[in-house]
């Protein structure tokens, strides 16, 4: 694709990459199911749709070693190949996803990609194994048109005509192969207009008895495939008509495109309905796509994220003029308080609400995307961690249709992908410790996804071993994360919550799979970066549970906000259990904290002025407290004044230079003043640990 | 012939400063400054510049001056920086200065030690001495001391600092 200008290329980059990703994935998918059904023909076919698409794409875009290694990969694929090999094929497949996986990450850096030395031993291997086997691959018909015969094709649907894909096999005992091709040509060339035919000259035809061609006519199949007939010379002959896209591609980018789609989608639709004839063939090509594939593609559309982005930003631009006008009218109505036009701006402001709303929540639901794009790529992650630790383990997923945020979604990926390895890894015991604990040798991973108020619940449980409590004290002593004097201060989550702390791993011995000691740190930073949460429950013997709770959306919260020392703070309103009026005198002092006593609960009492300006506290003073809840938590937050709740959209602080784990984003009101939505939880612990009655503001 | 640098000037305490002016996109008035919890002094906190949320840095107490009480001739002066939008509160900015290139001088060495380094040379302008900036230097300082401050916020052992609740 060298002719491309140079951002055209980029394109068409970012796109193969994006589609590869997805070719990749229905290969693991499809090697897993060939190790439970071993030469299941489905799978094979989709391995070798996806096999082929790789091949054509990474040619397009200039990456000849992947392309290469695809095609080496597709001429051992072969029906025969795989019937003798049906053991080693799984592995092949995988071993091929991964081998592609990593060239794909080089080509995308910019480097040079790896030789994949396993992927090309299994080749060889296949191929000596049968080197006898005959090479039929030449008398197939495969349609495997390049880019430029592809449009040519697509020229001819533009034109209007119907175009037809025809192979002729020639008769092996047909003793000259040049006037064979000639006479096949002339039958062609009066049947309709050779668009592309292959091979092209009588030269290159001598070495094949295999002629393939493309052709427009205004004659049906049926008729061509008489006349085109030439007794003794053709042995079969197979015309198969293609059908019209239903919108002409108008270029070359968007052809690509089309095959991209149509190809992934031909992932889950089988063969093509009407080729009844001989070639029922998987390898089709893009350019032919079978008629459900096809339907399946149009209905698709492929956004870049960012552009959603931008509607999404639009629709919050929206919502903050909304409020401006609400803010407006009511001051007009206090002005006014006898115009009859009152009215009519409630009307107009309450109807542009409902329908601001409800856009609102469409271009939302463009961002979800159901998790399953997330789970389905864990049993090849499970597969994997249980044939290298030689154990057996099952993995159970339910949920896989709650929706979530593309982004969020996407930075979960590799949090849940290291929480499912260790799962595997860690958790489930061997068959024979398992035996001997009187559980099923078959351990179980379970994956897990719910709604819940305005979050989303992740569940990852296993039924192994467990935490072991002095096994993770035992270990964060040892790494100077804590302090031997201090483990009678730990109740038992937080002796839990230990194993996220840096440089913490239970692992008796460190497994290449995981066990390193960087991980669960990590996983904590990405969902706090999501203003989610993290919960783990652990019974030893019986398995542990993590529990990750992220937001719906980024995208807006509903908050209440409020003042402290003049100055504006929201917090999201689903945090918020109760707001309550407590007096001065009722606030005691224990132990350096605030408290106060919440009917039958003793609560901290959190304050976000400055000591130094806090004026003497009137005993008889009452002040405002919002009592807040995160996770298994409970404080009450002392504020000046309330002024109400609010659906904010969410602006990300992302300036390095404000950016705080404080504030977990900023919004602006409807009178243009900006105000800051506190991240609660960090709050919480800065002050805790900064000064004991402490201060940020 | 060299070709004249044009800057956008603005007063600190007694001193002119500049900046390029192909740096500068606006300068507004100031508006209501959202304090942001926990950062450095300078930050004098956020602002909302038609529906973008940017930082405003107070360039007086970034250069250590004293901070006049608020006056109508305050401004924010909005300069881009790396493709990031950041607003520098001034005592008052005054207009757009021609200086011609011979009128620059390096800054001495004195300037290129230490905390002094974010200034790229000082003009001359019919007798006035205009010091001119180097924005990045500026800010990146400015993170630098910010990181140290959140590397010690979450330099503390998780566990512990939540404990203290009942």
């Amino acid at each position: 694709m060298n002719f491309l200008p140079d951002d055209r290329a980029s394109e068409l980059r970012d796109l193969f990459f994006e589609s590869a990703a997805e070719i990749l994935q229905a290969m693991n998918e499809a090697g897993l199911a060939l190790e439970e059904h071993p030469a299941d023909k489905e799978h094979l076919r989709s391995v070798r749709r996806a096999v082929h698409t790789l091949k054509g794409d990474s040619a397009a875009c200039g990456f000849r070693e992947l392309s290469e290694l695809a095609h080496e990969l597709e001429d051992v694929l072969t029906p025969e190949l795989v019937k003798q090999n049906a053991g080693l094929i799984p592995e092949v497949v995988l071993t091929a996803a991964d081998t592609f996986h990593e060239m794909l990450a080089a080509y995308r850096n910019r480097l040079q990609p790896p030789v994949g030395g396993a992927l090309r031993d299994h080749i060889n291997r296949l191929l000596h194994k049968t080197a006898a086997a005959p090479e039929k691959s030449s008398s197939e018909a495969k349609f495997d048109w390049t880019e430029y015969q592809r449009l040519m094709i697509a020229e001819a649907f533009r034109r209007g005509e119907s175009v037809y894909n025809v192979a002729f096999h020639l008769d092996s005992e047909s003793l000259l192969p040049a006037a064979a091709f000639e006479l096949v040509r002339k039958a062609l060339e009066s049947a309709g207009k050779i668009l592309v035919l292959h091979p092209e000259s009588v030269a290159q035809a001598a070495s094949t008895n295999l002629i393939e061609a493309a052709i427009s006519s205004a004659k049906s199949a049926d008729w061509i495939r008489e006349h085109c007939f030439v007794p003794s010379v053709v042995a079969r002959i197979s015309v198969l008509k293609i059908p019209v896209p239903q919108a002409a591609p108008r270029d070359l980018l968007e052809i690509l495109i089309e095959s991209e789609a149509a190809a992934v989608s031909a992932g889950v639709a089988a063969g093509t309905p009407d080729s009844a004839l001989d070639h029922h063939d998987e390898s089709r090509d893009g350019a032919a796509p079978s008629g459900l594939a096809h339907a399946a593609a149009e209905n698709t559309l492929r956004v870049d994220a960012d552009r959603i982005d931008t509607v999404m930003n639009l629709v919050g631009e929206l919502i903050i003029g909304k409020s401006m006008l609400q803010r407006t009218i009511m001051e007009f109505e206090r002005i006014h308080a006898k115009d009859p036009l009152r009215g009519k701006f409630a009307d107009a402001l309450s109807f542009q609400a409902r329908v601001l709303g409800e856009l609102q929540k469409s271009v939302m639901k463009i961002r979800m995307v159901p998790v399953e794009q997330l789970f389905r790529r864990f049993p090849r992650v499970v597969r994997d961690v249980a044939k290298m630790r030689n154990k057996d383990i099952g993995l159970e997923i339910a949920g896989q249709n709650t929706d979530l945020d593309k982004s969020i979604l996407d930075a979960l990926a590799e949090p849940l992908a290291h929480i499912v390895r260790n799962a595997a890894d860690h958790g489930i015991e061997t068959a024979a410790e398992r035996e001997a604990a009187r559980k099923p040798a078959r351990g179980t991973v379970r994956l897990d996804a719910y709604h819940e108020a305005d979050h989303v619940v992740i569940e990852i449980s296993d039924d192994g071993r467990g935490l072991d409590r002095n096994k993770i004290l035992r270990r964060a002593i040892e790494n100077g994360i804590l302090r031997t004097e201090d483990t009678g201060l730990l109740n038992d989550s937080d002796i839990m919550n230990l194993i996220f702390a840096p440089g913490l791993s239970t692992a008796d011995e460190i497994t290449e799979i995981s066990g390193r000691g960087v991980g669960l740190d990590v996983v904590k930073a990405a969902v706090d970066n999501l203003k989610g949460s993290i919960e783990l429950e652990s019974e030893l013997g019986c398995g542990t549970t993590f529990r990750l709770m992220v937001p719906l959306t980024l995208a807006s919260i509903q908050s209440l906000l409020f003042r402290v020392s003049g100055k504006l703070y929201a917090v999201p309103l689903a945090s918020v259990v109760e707001i309550t009026r407590v007096t001065e005198g009722d606030i005691h002092r224990v132990d350096d904290h605030e408290v106060f006593q919440l009917r039958d609960q003793v609560l901290t009492l959190v304050r976000l002025e400055r000591l130094e300006s806090q004026p003497q506290r009137a005993l008889g003073k009452r002040v405002f407290v919002i009592v807040i809840a995160s996770g298994t938590r409970k404080f009450g937050l002392a504020v000046d004044s309330l002024m109400g709740e609010e659906e904010l959209v969410i602006k990300a602080l992302e300036d390095r230079l404000v950016t705080s784990p404080l504030v977990s984003g900023a919004s602006i009101l409807g009178d243009g003043t900006v105000v800051l939505i506190l991240n609660v939880l960090a709050v919480i612990s800065y002050l805790s640990r900064i000064q004991p009655v402490g201060a940020i503001a | 012939m060299d070709k004249e640098l044009q800057v956008v000037g603005f007063r600190i305490g007694r001193e002119t400063f500049g900046v390029p002016i192909s740096l500068v996109r606006e300068i507004v008035r100031v508006p209501e400054i959202t304090s942001v919890p926990n950062a450095p002094e300078y930050i004098e906190g956020v602002i909302n510049l038609r529906g973008r949320i940017i930082p405003v840095v107070d360039l007086r107490k970034r250069f250590r001056e004293n901070v006049a009480a608020p006056t109508k001739k305050n401004r924010i002066v909005v300069v881009e920086v790396e493709g990031r939008l950041i607003g520098l509160l001034v005592n008052s900015a005054s207009e757009v200065l021609r200086i011609l290139p011979s009128e620059i001088e390096a800054p001495q060495d004195v300037f290129q030690e230490g905390e002094l380094n974010y200034i790229t040379g000082v003009g001359k302008l019919r007798g006035r001495l205009v010091i001119l900036l180097d924005l990045n230097k500026i800010l990146q300082r400015g993170e630098l001391r910010r990181l140290d401050e959140t590397a010690e916020l979450v330099g503390a052992g998780p566990a512990i600092s939540t404990k203290r609740e009942l």
